[in-house]
């Protein structure tokens, strides 16, 4: 064996013995049925880094679900962030980007049972964060130009990635809106009172379904409802179907109602950041 | 923002910072103050676009930038992932920062086989194994990001019973094998003191102190920690003002190192930005009390100390 090759064998058992001493302390610290117990470590040292992991768990799934928090209260929330190590522990390095499993999570839980939306609510402060997060963009005006230059067959919408949607059998919206009055008055009060009345309402219609559009129009992510058609619409862009293509396939479909105004679309969707730019 | 345009903000020899967080983004961008550079963490700015990248692209029209990681990981078996250096090296050439840093710990490991991050500056044992992983990690972070780094000594709340150097001459060798800097963090050192029952824990600092060359920090932090009762353990915590201890140990480090940039860190329990400002201000203080006696002494500029010294292998 020459020098390089002793130096590079001597570096990879480094490498694999400090490997084991660390994977032996993380599985010390991370919450599971039953801890390891490493005798030479002080109790008192272990008993802070599990608590720094929990604590601080608890403390970025509160920044990336805040509607959930306020909706099952803090005792069930930190119950399900120490579930959610257990079940999804954190790999990115970044606590923001923890958290994708969540709403799956929390439509196992039974405490939570009865509360199938809070799942579809934990999805929508996913979307919104994901949303916050994303690539800002600013329409390519001069791409706009393209309609007036091609046919718009050969025209496709570039979406920006700050919009996402999702679809849900709840009033998330609705459910939603009722818990963003951080601050308590009566006019505060009123207006979830109204939030709520208007789920109960949609709740009582059979088949009940709601498609949701996230958007991004500055740095806010703001959230409103998307009809049957709007929703479909989104999806064959989103597939990569060009415009003209994708309004003859909505004409022909039978089960849309036929009121999608792509002049009108295309306002509101500059107005509210969906495009990043037209391309051919 | 280019490394001169950041340079013409610095206002002393010694330059002073604070940590800037979340709550004190509009009073930071809108109040007149005299600290030479923000310090921000990393991982807190690595969303592609938002709210944030705007905060950070006007901080750093105002004023210096340090990025401060918490989640490398140098230290782990695991190696960095390139996910997580793309990230930094991008953040990195968008703010132009004049320093740049993280801890000597490690955080990326395997649970069940699955790769995972500990959230948390997991403790080292002060071994040759760990040294050769840790210098191999630092080698390919600076190689990558083509600049030096610093790197932080920890507060423990752990021992490894197989450790076989002292964390001073398990530092010292890091930074000769790898061409880095040290940031020392006077308030890990005295956290550390208490906590492993130190008899002085300011004898101890100031030993602690004394065991690294005078050369090799580029940084120095200041903090303060939350009081516990006998028998608990210190939790470096960034929740209070600085102890008395902390600036008497400053003055020292200012003895011994000469005029590093120096960072007040506040992390819980935020006061309002003034009273941190304030801090930073008692930091200088003390600096232009050491220095104005001693006209001779070292001047450390982010240049010195990095930039030029870029030269590993």
């Amino acid at each position: 064996m020459n020098n390089n090759d002793a130096k590079k064998h001597s570096l990879q058992a480094a490498f694999e013995q400090v490997a084991q001493q660390q994977q032996r302390l993380i599985s010390a610290i991370f919450p599971s049925a039953g801890n390891d117990v490493i005798d030479e470590f002080d109790p008192r040292g272990m008993a802070i880094y599990r608590n720094n992991l929990l604590v601080t768990a608890q403390q970025a799934l509160a920044i990336s679900f805040p509607t959930v928090l306020t909706l099952i209260g803090e005792g069930l929330f930190n119950y399900a962030s120490r579930e959610l190590l257990i079940l999804s522990p954190p790999k990115h390095g970044d606590w923001a980007l923890w958290g994708d499993n969540f709403p799956t999570l929390l439509s196992g839980l039974v405490q939570l049972s009865d509360y199938p939306f809070v799942a579809d609510i934990a999805q929508v402060d996913r979307l919104r964060q994901q949303s916050m997060r994303a690539k800002n963009s600013v329409i390519d005006q001069a791409s706009l130009q393209l309609l007036a230059t091609h046919d718009i067959d050969e025209i496709y919408i570039e979406l920006t990635t700050s919009q996402l949607g999702m679809s849900s059998n709840y009033p998330v919206i609705e459910f939603w809106l009722s818990h963003q009055q951080r601050v308590v008055s009566d006019t505060a009060e009123e207006l979830n009172q109204r939030f709520i009345k208007q789920s109960l309402d949609k709740l009582a219609q059979g088949d009940f379904s709601q498609k949701v559009l996230i958007y991004r129009p500055y740095f806010n992510a703001e959230i409103r409802e998307l009809s049957v058609s709007e929703y479909a619409w989104l999806t064959l862009i989103k597939q990569g179907v060009s415009i003209g293509k994708a309004l003859d396939i909505m004409t022909n479909n039978n089960k849309l109602e036929h009121d999608f105004d792509f002049a009108q679309w295309i306002g509101i969707a500059l107005e509210q950041n969906l495009i990043s730019r037209l391309k051919i | 923002m280019s490394l001169q345009r950041a340079d013409e903000k610095l206002k002393s020899d010694v330059l002073i910072g604070v940590g800037l967080r979340h709550q004190h983004f509009t009073e930071a961008l809108t109040t007149p103050s005299n600290i030479d550079f923000v310090e921000v963490h990393s991982e807190n700015f690595f969303a592609q676009g938002g709210a944030t990248q705007s905060v950070l692209a006007q901080a750093s029209e105002k004023y210096a930038i340090s990025l401060h990681s918490t989640a490398m990981g140098l230290g782990s078996a695991q190696g960095v992932p390139s996910h997580y250096l793309q990230k930094l090296k991008q953040l990195a050439s968008t703010c132009n920062p004049i320093l740049m840093s993280d801890h000597v710990c490690f955080s990326w490991s395997q649970l069940k086989g699955q790769q995972v991050h500990a959230g948390d500056l997991l403790p080292l044992a002060y071994s040759e194994q760990t040294l050769m992983v840790l210098a191999h990690n630092i080698d390919r972070v600076q190689q990558s990001l083509g600049r030096s780094l610093l790197v932080e000594n920890l507060s423990a709340y752990i021992q490894y019973s197989h450790a076989c150097m002292p964390e001073t001459e398990f530092l010292v060798r890091l930074a000769e094998l790898t061409g880095c800097k040290l940031l020392v963090d006077l308030n890990n050192i005295i956290v550390t003191a208490n906590n492993i029952n130190a008899a002085q824990p300011l004898d101890y600092a100031q030993q602690w102190l004394a065991e690294i060359p005078t050369t090799m920090v580029g940084e120095i932090h200041l903090a303060g920690f939350t009081e516990v009762t006998e028998g608990e353990l210190i939790i470096d915590d960034h929740s209070q003002a600085v102890s008395s201890q902390g600036w008497q140990l400053y003055r020292s480090a200012l003895e011994r190192f000469g005029k590093v940039p120096t960072l007040v860190e506040w992390d819980n329990n935020l006061p309002s930005w003034q009273t941190l400002i304030a801090e930073a201000d008692k930091a200088r203080a003390i600096a232009e009390q050491v220095f104005d006696d001693n006209a001779s002494s070292r001047i450390i500029t982010p240049e010195t100390t990095l930039e030029s010294e870029f030269a590993h292998e």
